[in-house]
Protein backbone atom coordinates (compact mmCIF):
# COMPACT_ATOMS: atom_id res chain seq x y z
CA UNK A 1 0.00 0.00 0.00
CA UNK A 2 2.33 2.69 -1.27
CA UNK A 3 1.41 6.30 -1.92
CA UNK A 4 3.59 7.84 -4.63
CA UNK A 5 4.12 11.43 -5.67
CA UNK A 6 4.95 11.48 -9.40
CA UNK A 7 6.71 14.46 -11.00
CA UNK A 8 7.87 15.04 -14.57
CA UNK A 9 9.11 18.16 -16.40
CA UNK A 10 10.88 16.48 -19.30
CA UNK A 11 8.46 17.75 -21.95
CA UNK A 12 6.55 21.01 -22.45
CA UNK A 13 4.06 19.66 -19.90
CA UNK A 14 4.52 19.80 -16.14
CA UNK A 15 2.97 16.63 -14.71
CA UNK A 16 2.14 16.05 -11.05
CA UNK A 17 0.17 13.15 -9.62
CA UNK A 18 -0.41 11.15 -6.47
CA UNK A 19 -1.20 7.47 -6.78
CA UNK A 20 -2.27 5.30 -3.88
CA UNK A 21 -2.13 1.57 -4.46
CA UNK A 22 -2.82 1.88 -8.18
CA UNK A 23 -5.55 4.52 -7.85
CA UNK A 24 -4.89 8.05 -9.10
CA UNK A 25 -5.85 10.33 -6.22
CA UNK A 26 -4.58 13.60 -7.64
CA UNK A 27 -3.64 14.50 -11.18
CA UNK A 28 -2.53 17.93 -12.32
CA UNK A 29 -0.73 19.22 -15.35
CA UNK A 30 0.15 22.49 -17.05
CA UNK A 31 1.33 22.98 -20.62
CA UNK A 32 4.02 25.63 -21.06
CA UNK A 33 7.61 24.83 -21.97
CA UNK A 34 8.88 27.87 -20.06
CA UNK A 35 6.87 27.62 -16.84
CA UNK A 36 8.04 24.41 -15.14
CA UNK A 37 9.73 26.30 -12.34
CA UNK A 38 6.76 28.51 -11.49
CA UNK A 39 4.11 25.85 -11.95
CA UNK A 40 5.51 22.72 -10.33
CA UNK A 41 5.40 23.83 -6.65
CA UNK A 42 1.82 25.07 -7.11
CA UNK A 43 0.67 21.78 -8.65
CA UNK A 44 2.40 19.80 -5.92
CA UNK A 45 0.69 21.95 -3.27
CA UNK A 46 -2.68 21.26 -4.91
CA UNK A 47 -1.97 17.52 -5.01
CA UNK A 48 -0.79 17.41 -1.39
CA UNK A 49 -3.95 19.23 -0.33
CA UNK A 50 -5.84 16.16 -1.54
CA UNK A 51 -3.40 13.66 -0.04
CA UNK A 52 -0.85 15.07 2.41
CA UNK A 53 1.11 11.90 3.20
CA UNK A 54 3.23 10.19 0.52
CA UNK A 55 5.71 7.33 0.90
CA UNK A 56 7.94 7.93 -2.10
CA UNK A 57 8.70 10.32 -4.93
CA UNK A 58 8.95 9.09 -8.53
CA UNK A 59 10.54 11.61 -10.84
CA UNK A 60 11.20 11.59 -14.59
CA UNK A 61 14.96 11.92 -15.18
CA UNK A 62 14.62 12.74 -18.86
CA UNK A 63 15.92 12.92 -21.46
CA UNK A 64 14.63 16.46 -21.81
CA UNK A 65 15.65 20.10 -22.27
CA UNK A 66 18.36 21.00 -19.79
CA UNK A 67 16.73 23.53 -17.50
CA UNK A 68 13.11 22.41 -17.47
CA UNK A 69 14.08 18.79 -16.87
CA UNK A 70 15.99 19.68 -13.74
CA UNK A 71 13.10 21.51 -12.15
CA UNK A 72 11.26 18.31 -11.23
CA UNK A 73 14.45 16.43 -10.40
CA UNK A 74 15.73 19.06 -7.98
CA UNK A 75 12.28 19.54 -6.49
CA UNK A 76 11.66 15.82 -6.12
CA UNK A 77 15.03 15.09 -4.55
CA UNK A 78 14.70 17.98 -2.09
CA UNK A 79 11.14 17.01 -1.20
CA UNK A 80 12.15 13.39 -0.61
CA UNK A 81 15.06 14.50 1.53
CA UNK A 82 12.87 16.73 3.67
CA UNK A 83 10.20 14.04 4.10
CA UNK A 84 12.82 11.30 4.61
CA UNK A 85 11.28 9.15 1.88
CA UNK A 86 12.95 7.56 -1.16
CA UNK A 87 13.19 9.32 -4.53
CA UNK A 88 13.11 7.01 -7.53
CA UNK A 89 14.34 8.31 -10.88
CA UNK A 90 12.89 6.81 -14.05
CA UNK A 91 13.41 7.33 -17.77
CA UNK A 92 10.67 9.78 -18.79
CA UNK A 93 10.21 8.04 -22.14
CA UNK A 94 9.15 4.90 -20.23
CA UNK A 95 6.25 6.88 -18.75
CA UNK A 96 4.73 7.68 -22.14
CA UNK A 97 2.03 5.10 -22.66
CA UNK A 98 1.09 3.76 -26.12
CA UNK A 99 -2.55 3.03 -27.02
CA UNK A 100 -3.88 -0.29 -25.74
CA UNK A 101 -2.63 -3.51 -27.33
CA UNK A 102 0.46 -1.94 -28.91
CA UNK A 103 3.61 -3.49 -27.47
CA UNK A 104 6.21 -2.87 -30.21
CA UNK A 105 6.71 0.85 -30.74
CA UNK A 106 9.00 3.83 -30.28
CA UNK A 107 8.59 6.92 -28.13
CA UNK A 108 9.95 10.30 -29.28
CA UNK A 109 9.95 13.58 -27.38
CA UNK A 110 10.98 16.98 -28.72
CA UNK A 111 14.71 17.58 -28.29
CA UNK A 112 14.46 20.90 -30.20
CA UNK A 113 16.93 21.93 -32.88
CA UNK A 114 15.06 19.60 -35.24
CA UNK A 115 15.89 16.52 -33.22
CA UNK A 116 14.04 14.06 -31.03
CA UNK A 117 14.91 12.11 -27.90
CA UNK A 118 13.69 8.59 -28.44
CA UNK A 119 13.77 4.96 -27.43
CA UNK A 120 12.40 1.75 -28.84
CA UNK A 121 10.16 -0.74 -27.06
CA UNK A 122 9.50 -4.43 -27.69
CA UNK A 123 6.87 -6.38 -25.77
CA UNK A 124 6.38 -3.19 -23.76
CA UNK A 125 10.00 -3.08 -22.60
CA UNK A 126 12.60 -0.56 -23.66
CA UNK A 127 15.34 -1.90 -25.93
CA UNK A 128 18.59 -0.02 -25.27
CA UNK A 129 19.18 3.46 -23.93
CA UNK A 130 17.48 6.70 -24.92
CA UNK A 131 19.19 8.53 -27.78
CA UNK A 132 19.07 11.69 -29.87
CA UNK A 133 18.38 11.58 -33.62
CA UNK A 134 16.93 13.48 -36.49
CA UNK A 135 13.22 12.69 -36.93
CA UNK A 136 14.06 11.41 -40.43
CA UNK A 137 15.88 8.48 -38.83
CA UNK A 138 12.71 7.47 -37.02
CA UNK A 139 10.64 7.60 -40.19
CA UNK A 140 12.71 4.64 -41.36
CA UNK A 141 11.50 2.54 -38.43
CA UNK A 142 8.56 0.44 -39.46
CA UNK A 143 6.81 0.70 -36.11
CA UNK A 144 4.30 3.13 -34.58
CA UNK A 145 5.83 6.13 -32.83
CA UNK A 146 4.28 8.06 -29.95
CA UNK A 147 5.06 11.16 -27.93
CA UNK A 148 5.34 14.92 -28.33
CA UNK A 149 8.19 14.54 -30.85
CA UNK A 150 6.17 12.12 -32.94
CA UNK A 151 3.34 14.63 -33.20
CA UNK A 152 5.57 17.64 -33.90
CA UNK A 153 7.36 15.87 -36.74
CA UNK A 154 4.26 14.03 -37.98
CA UNK A 155 5.71 10.62 -37.26
CA UNK A 156 2.43 9.43 -35.79
CA UNK A 157 -1.12 9.40 -37.06
CA UNK A 158 -2.57 7.55 -34.08
CA UNK A 159 -4.55 9.36 -31.41
CA UNK A 160 -2.69 9.14 -28.14
CA UNK A 161 -1.58 11.05 -25.05
CA UNK A 162 1.91 12.24 -26.03
CA UNK A 163 3.07 13.20 -22.52
CA UNK A 164 4.52 11.17 -19.66
CA UNK A 165 1.67 9.70 -17.64
CA UNK A 166 1.46 9.14 -13.93
CA UNK A 167 0.43 5.51 -14.38
CA UNK A 168 3.25 4.96 -16.85
CA UNK A 169 5.72 6.44 -14.38
CA UNK A 170 4.54 4.09 -11.62
CA UNK A 171 4.92 1.10 -13.95
CA UNK A 172 8.40 2.25 -14.95
CA UNK A 173 9.42 2.66 -11.31
CA UNK A 174 8.25 -0.89 -10.52
CA UNK A 175 9.67 -2.71 -13.51
CA UNK A 176 12.07 -0.43 -15.40
CA UNK A 177 15.57 0.84 -14.75
CA UNK A 178 16.18 3.45 -12.04
CA UNK A 179 18.36 6.50 -12.60
CA UNK A 180 20.14 8.66 -10.03
CA UNK A 181 21.30 11.38 -12.44
CA UNK A 182 19.51 13.24 -15.25
CA UNK A 183 19.54 11.29 -18.51
CA UNK A 184 21.51 13.51 -20.82
CA UNK A 185 22.00 11.91 -24.20
CA UNK A 186 23.32 14.88 -26.10
CA UNK A 187 26.62 15.67 -24.39
CA UNK A 188 29.60 14.46 -26.39
CA UNK A 189 31.96 12.62 -24.07
CA UNK A 190 34.71 15.20 -23.84
CA UNK A 191 37.00 14.72 -20.88
CA UNK A 192 36.01 12.98 -17.69
CA UNK A 193 36.66 15.31 -14.76
CA UNK A 194 39.28 13.97 -12.34
CA UNK A 195 37.67 11.88 -9.61
CA UNK A 196 37.31 13.16 -6.04
CA UNK A 197 39.14 16.37 -6.91
CA UNK A 198 37.77 19.75 -5.87
CA UNK A 199 39.01 23.24 -6.63
CA UNK A 200 39.09 26.42 -4.57
CA UNK A 201 41.10 29.66 -4.34
CA UNK A 202 44.46 29.37 -2.59
CA UNK A 203 44.88 30.81 0.89
CA UNK A 204 47.79 31.32 3.26
CA UNK A 205 47.15 28.04 5.08
CA UNK A 206 47.97 26.16 1.86
CA UNK A 207 51.49 27.55 1.57
CA UNK A 208 53.26 24.86 3.63
CA UNK A 209 51.84 22.11 1.41
CA UNK A 210 52.51 24.11 -1.73
CA UNK A 211 56.11 24.73 -0.67
CA UNK A 212 56.50 20.98 -0.31
CA UNK A 213 55.05 20.33 -3.80
CA UNK A 214 57.30 23.07 -5.21
CA UNK A 215 60.41 21.37 -3.81
CA UNK A 216 59.35 17.97 -5.04
CA UNK A 217 58.64 19.33 -8.51
CA UNK A 218 61.38 21.89 -9.13
CA UNK A 219 64.04 21.13 -6.42
CA UNK A 220 66.51 24.03 -6.36
CA UNK A 221 64.47 26.09 -8.85
CA UNK A 222 61.38 26.09 -6.62
CA UNK A 223 59.86 29.26 -5.23
CA UNK A 224 60.91 30.11 -1.68
CA UNK A 225 58.36 30.48 1.09
CA UNK A 226 58.89 34.25 0.97
CA UNK A 227 58.21 34.31 -2.78
CA UNK A 228 55.07 32.23 -2.34
CA UNK A 229 53.75 34.58 0.36
CA UNK A 230 54.48 37.59 -1.81
CA UNK A 231 52.78 36.01 -4.80
CA UNK A 232 49.65 35.24 -2.83
CA UNK A 233 49.46 38.78 -1.48
CA UNK A 234 50.05 40.52 -4.81
CA UNK A 235 47.38 42.10 -6.93
CA UNK A 236 46.05 41.04 -10.35
CA UNK A 237 46.87 37.42 -9.54
CA UNK A 238 44.61 34.43 -9.24
CA UNK A 239 45.73 31.24 -7.55
CA UNK A 240 43.63 28.12 -7.50
CA UNK A 241 44.36 24.84 -5.69
CA UNK A 242 43.19 21.31 -6.46
CA UNK A 243 42.38 19.11 -3.48
CA UNK A 244 42.10 15.36 -3.55
CA UNK A 245 40.45 13.88 -0.47
CA UNK A 246 40.97 17.18 1.33
CA UNK A 247 44.71 17.45 0.61
CA UNK A 248 46.17 20.04 -1.76
CA UNK A 249 47.81 18.18 -4.65
CA UNK A 250 48.18 20.89 -7.30
CA UNK A 251 47.80 24.57 -8.11
CA UNK A 252 47.75 27.08 -10.91
CA UNK A 253 48.47 30.80 -10.84
CA UNK A 254 47.85 33.59 -13.32
CA UNK A 255 48.77 37.26 -13.52
CA UNK A 256 46.54 39.51 -15.57
CA UNK A 257 48.14 42.64 -16.99
CA UNK A 258 46.92 44.66 -19.96
CA UNK A 259 44.43 42.05 -21.02
CA UNK A 260 46.91 39.18 -21.08
CA UNK A 261 47.05 36.41 -18.50
CA UNK A 262 50.55 35.17 -17.77
CA UNK A 263 50.47 31.60 -16.51
CA UNK A 264 52.81 31.92 -13.51
CA UNK A 265 52.75 28.30 -12.44
CA UNK A 266 50.93 25.05 -13.12
CA UNK A 267 52.11 22.34 -10.77
CA UNK A 268 50.80 18.96 -9.66
CA UNK A 269 52.36 16.81 -6.93
CA UNK A 270 54.47 14.08 -8.62
CA UNK A 271 52.33 11.33 -7.04
CA UNK A 272 49.13 12.77 -8.52
CA UNK A 273 50.08 13.44 -12.13
CA UNK A 274 48.36 11.96 -15.18
CA UNK A 275 44.97 12.15 -13.47
CA UNK A 276 43.74 15.15 -15.45
CA UNK A 277 44.28 17.57 -12.57
CA UNK A 278 46.59 19.93 -14.48
CA UNK A 279 44.19 19.99 -17.41
CA UNK A 280 41.33 20.98 -15.14
CA UNK A 281 43.43 23.65 -13.39
CA UNK A 282 44.46 25.15 -16.72
CA UNK A 283 40.91 24.99 -18.03
CA UNK A 284 39.76 26.96 -15.00
CA UNK A 285 42.51 29.55 -15.43
CA UNK A 286 41.43 30.01 -19.06
CA UNK A 287 37.84 30.42 -17.90
CA UNK A 288 38.88 32.95 -15.24
CA UNK A 289 40.80 34.88 -17.91
CA UNK A 290 37.69 34.99 -20.06
CA UNK A 291 35.58 36.31 -17.19
CA UNK A 292 38.18 39.07 -16.82
CA UNK A 293 37.90 39.75 -20.58
CA UNK A 294 41.52 38.88 -21.20
CA UNK A 295 42.36 38.77 -24.91
CA UNK A 296 45.24 36.29 -24.67
CA UNK A 297 47.33 34.08 -22.41
CA UNK A 298 51.09 33.64 -22.31
CA UNK A 299 53.41 31.19 -20.62
CA UNK A 300 57.03 30.18 -20.51
CA UNK A 301 57.95 26.52 -20.63
CA UNK A 302 61.33 24.89 -20.43
CA UNK A 303 62.23 23.39 -23.78
CA UNK A 304 61.79 19.65 -23.72
CA UNK A 305 59.12 19.61 -21.01
CA UNK A 306 57.38 16.63 -22.55
CA UNK A 307 54.90 16.36 -19.68
CA UNK A 308 53.46 19.86 -20.05
CA UNK A 309 53.76 20.56 -23.76
CA UNK A 310 50.93 18.31 -25.04
CA UNK A 311 48.57 19.90 -22.53
CA UNK A 312 49.36 23.41 -23.70
CA UNK A 313 49.09 22.41 -27.34
CA UNK A 314 45.75 20.74 -26.68
CA UNK A 315 44.41 24.00 -25.27
CA UNK A 316 45.57 25.92 -28.34
CA UNK A 317 48.78 27.49 -27.05
CA UNK A 318 51.29 28.06 -29.86
CA UNK A 319 55.01 28.69 -29.66
CA UNK A 320 55.85 32.31 -30.49
CA UNK A 321 59.49 32.68 -29.46
CA UNK A 322 62.48 31.30 -27.53
CA UNK A 323 64.49 32.76 -24.68
CA UNK A 324 67.99 31.32 -24.44
CA UNK A 325 69.33 30.54 -20.95
CA UNK A 326 66.04 31.65 -19.37
CA UNK A 327 66.09 28.88 -16.80
CA UNK A 328 69.89 28.93 -16.38
CA UNK A 329 72.88 28.22 -18.62
CA UNK A 330 71.83 26.15 -21.61
CA UNK A 331 68.19 25.99 -20.53
CA UNK A 332 65.97 27.57 -23.14
CA UNK A 333 62.42 28.72 -22.50
CA UNK A 334 59.70 28.43 -25.09
CA UNK A 335 57.21 31.30 -25.00
CA UNK A 336 53.71 30.14 -25.84
CA UNK A 337 50.60 32.18 -26.48
CA UNK A 338 46.92 31.45 -26.77
CA UNK A 339 44.52 33.99 -28.23
CA UNK A 340 41.20 34.03 -26.47
CA UNK A 341 39.33 36.12 -29.03
CA UNK B 1 26.45 47.32 -45.98
CA UNK B 2 28.59 49.18 -43.46
CA UNK B 3 28.13 52.33 -41.42
CA UNK B 4 30.38 54.46 -39.25
CA UNK B 5 29.74 55.21 -35.59
CA UNK B 6 31.71 58.07 -34.06
CA UNK B 7 31.69 57.27 -30.31
CA UNK B 8 30.08 55.06 -27.59
CA UNK B 9 27.10 57.42 -27.17
CA UNK B 10 26.34 57.13 -30.89
CA UNK B 11 26.66 53.36 -30.67
CA UNK B 12 24.11 53.38 -27.87
CA UNK B 13 21.82 55.61 -29.93
CA UNK B 14 22.17 53.49 -33.04
CA UNK B 15 21.33 50.41 -30.96
CA UNK B 16 18.17 52.15 -29.76
CA UNK B 17 17.00 52.97 -33.29
CA UNK B 18 17.82 49.45 -34.37
CA UNK B 19 16.09 47.97 -31.31
CA UNK B 20 12.82 49.74 -32.13
CA UNK B 21 12.44 47.56 -35.22
CA UNK B 22 13.03 44.25 -33.44
CA UNK B 23 10.29 41.83 -32.52
CA UNK B 24 9.97 38.56 -30.64
CA UNK B 25 11.86 35.75 -32.32
CA UNK B 26 14.65 37.96 -33.66
CA UNK B 27 18.15 36.63 -33.25
CA UNK B 28 21.14 38.99 -33.39
CA UNK B 29 24.78 37.96 -33.35
CA UNK B 30 27.42 40.52 -32.43
CA UNK B 31 31.03 39.97 -33.38
CA UNK B 32 34.11 42.11 -32.96
CA UNK B 33 37.15 42.45 -30.71
CA UNK B 34 37.07 43.30 -27.00
CA UNK B 35 36.05 46.92 -26.53
CA UNK B 36 34.42 47.22 -29.95
CA UNK B 37 31.11 48.29 -28.41
CA UNK B 38 29.03 45.11 -28.48
CA UNK B 39 27.63 45.63 -25.00
CA UNK B 40 26.98 49.35 -25.68
CA UNK B 41 24.96 48.36 -28.71
CA UNK B 42 22.90 45.86 -26.70
CA UNK B 43 22.33 48.55 -24.06
CA UNK B 44 20.85 50.70 -26.81
CA UNK B 45 18.59 47.87 -27.90
CA UNK B 46 17.58 47.48 -24.26
CA UNK B 47 16.64 51.15 -24.05
CA UNK B 48 14.31 50.71 -27.03
CA UNK B 49 12.65 47.82 -25.20
CA UNK B 50 12.36 49.71 -21.91
CA UNK B 51 15.18 47.83 -20.19
CA UNK B 52 17.48 50.35 -18.47
CA UNK B 53 20.02 48.27 -16.59
CA UNK B 54 21.92 46.06 -19.02
CA UNK B 55 25.41 45.05 -17.91
CA UNK B 56 27.80 42.61 -19.52
CA UNK B 57 26.75 39.01 -18.90
CA UNK B 58 30.31 37.68 -19.34
CA UNK B 59 30.40 36.07 -15.91
CA UNK B 60 26.89 34.62 -15.91
CA UNK B 61 27.00 33.96 -19.70
CA UNK B 62 23.28 34.57 -20.21
CA UNK B 63 20.80 36.96 -18.68
CA UNK B 64 17.07 37.33 -19.37
CA UNK B 65 15.72 40.88 -19.08
CA UNK B 66 11.97 40.86 -18.57
CA UNK B 67 9.98 43.40 -20.56
CA UNK B 68 7.00 43.50 -22.94
CA UNK B 69 9.31 41.64 -25.28
CA UNK B 70 11.97 39.94 -23.15
CA UNK B 71 15.60 40.48 -24.16
CA UNK B 72 17.99 37.57 -23.74
CA UNK B 73 21.56 38.86 -23.63
CA UNK B 74 24.25 36.21 -24.01
CA UNK B 75 28.02 36.56 -23.90
CA UNK B 76 29.52 33.38 -25.31
CA UNK B 77 33.12 34.50 -24.65
CA UNK B 78 33.54 32.02 -21.80
CA UNK B 79 32.14 29.23 -23.93
CA UNK B 80 34.61 29.51 -26.78
CA UNK B 81 36.97 26.85 -25.36
CA UNK B 82 34.17 24.60 -24.22
CA UNK B 83 32.09 21.82 -25.73
CA UNK B 84 28.98 22.97 -27.59
CA UNK B 85 26.91 21.12 -25.01
CA UNK B 86 27.46 24.00 -22.60
CA UNK B 87 25.82 26.33 -25.11
CA UNK B 88 22.95 23.89 -25.55
CA UNK B 89 22.47 23.94 -21.77
CA UNK B 90 21.37 27.58 -21.97
CA UNK B 91 18.14 26.35 -23.58
CA UNK B 92 18.05 29.43 -25.77
CA UNK B 93 15.83 27.67 -28.29
CA UNK B 94 13.12 27.64 -25.63
CA UNK B 95 13.32 31.39 -25.26
CA UNK B 96 13.78 32.33 -28.88
CA UNK B 97 10.13 32.21 -29.94
CA UNK B 98 9.02 34.78 -27.39
CA UNK B 99 12.14 36.92 -26.94
CA UNK B 100 14.76 38.94 -28.74
CA UNK B 101 18.07 37.11 -28.38
CA UNK B 102 21.42 38.96 -28.70
CA UNK B 103 24.56 36.86 -28.57
CA UNK B 104 27.99 38.42 -28.23
CA UNK B 105 30.82 36.21 -29.55
CA UNK B 106 28.11 34.01 -31.00
CA UNK B 107 29.22 33.43 -34.59
CA UNK B 108 30.33 29.85 -33.92
CA UNK B 109 27.18 28.82 -32.09
CA UNK B 110 24.34 30.73 -33.73
CA UNK B 111 23.65 28.16 -36.45
CA UNK B 112 22.70 25.70 -33.72
CA UNK B 113 19.75 27.92 -32.89
CA UNK B 114 18.41 29.15 -36.20
CA UNK B 115 19.31 29.85 -39.80
CA UNK B 116 17.46 33.14 -39.57
CA UNK B 117 19.61 35.75 -37.85
CA UNK B 118 21.32 39.10 -38.34
CA UNK B 119 25.04 39.35 -37.82
CA UNK B 120 26.46 42.73 -36.78
CA UNK B 121 30.24 42.85 -37.10
CA UNK B 122 31.82 45.69 -35.12
CA UNK B 123 35.30 46.87 -36.03
CA UNK B 124 37.63 49.61 -34.89
CA UNK B 125 37.57 52.64 -37.19
CA UNK B 126 40.19 55.28 -37.96
CA UNK B 127 39.75 57.40 -34.83
CA UNK B 128 40.08 56.08 -31.30
CA UNK B 129 36.33 56.01 -30.62
CA UNK B 130 35.20 55.35 -34.18
CA UNK B 131 33.61 52.01 -35.00
CA UNK B 132 32.34 50.42 -38.18
CA UNK B 133 29.26 48.19 -38.19
CA UNK B 134 28.79 45.70 -40.99
CA UNK B 135 25.49 43.87 -41.12
CA UNK B 136 24.94 40.57 -42.85
CA UNK B 137 21.51 39.05 -43.03
CA UNK B 138 20.85 35.32 -42.88
CA UNK B 139 17.34 34.12 -43.67
CA UNK B 140 14.14 35.84 -44.82
CA UNK B 141 13.38 38.04 -41.84
CA UNK B 142 15.72 40.94 -42.60
CA UNK B 143 14.76 41.95 -46.14
CA UNK B 144 12.65 44.99 -45.15
CA UNK B 145 14.88 45.99 -42.26
CA UNK B 146 16.13 49.60 -42.05
CA UNK B 147 19.74 49.85 -40.91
Amino acid sequence: MTTSLVLDTSTSRTTVGIVHDGAEIALFHHDDPLAHGEVLPKLVAQALALCPVVDEVIVGMGPGPFTGLRVAIAFGQAFALAREIPCIGICSLDAIVPPANITDYAVATDARRKEVFWARYENGHRIGAAQTSSPITLKLLDIPIFGEGAIKYELSKAEHDPYPQVGGAIAAARSGAHYSAPIYVRRPDAFAAPKDVTFRPMNALDLVTIFDIEKRSYSQDSWSMAQLKEELASRHRWYLVAEKSGVVVGYVGGLLVDGVTDVLTLTVHPDFRRLGIARELLRRLIDWSRTQKAAAMMLEMRIGNIEAEPLYLAFGFVEISHRENYYGPGLTAIIMRKDLT
Amino acid sequence: MALLISDPASMHQWGEEFGKQLRAGDLIVLTGPLGAGKTALVQGIGKALGIPDITSPTFVISRVHHAAIPLVHVDAYRLLDNPMALFDDLDLDTLLDTSIVCIEWGSEVVERLSHDYLELALEYGAGETERRITASAHGQRWSEFQL
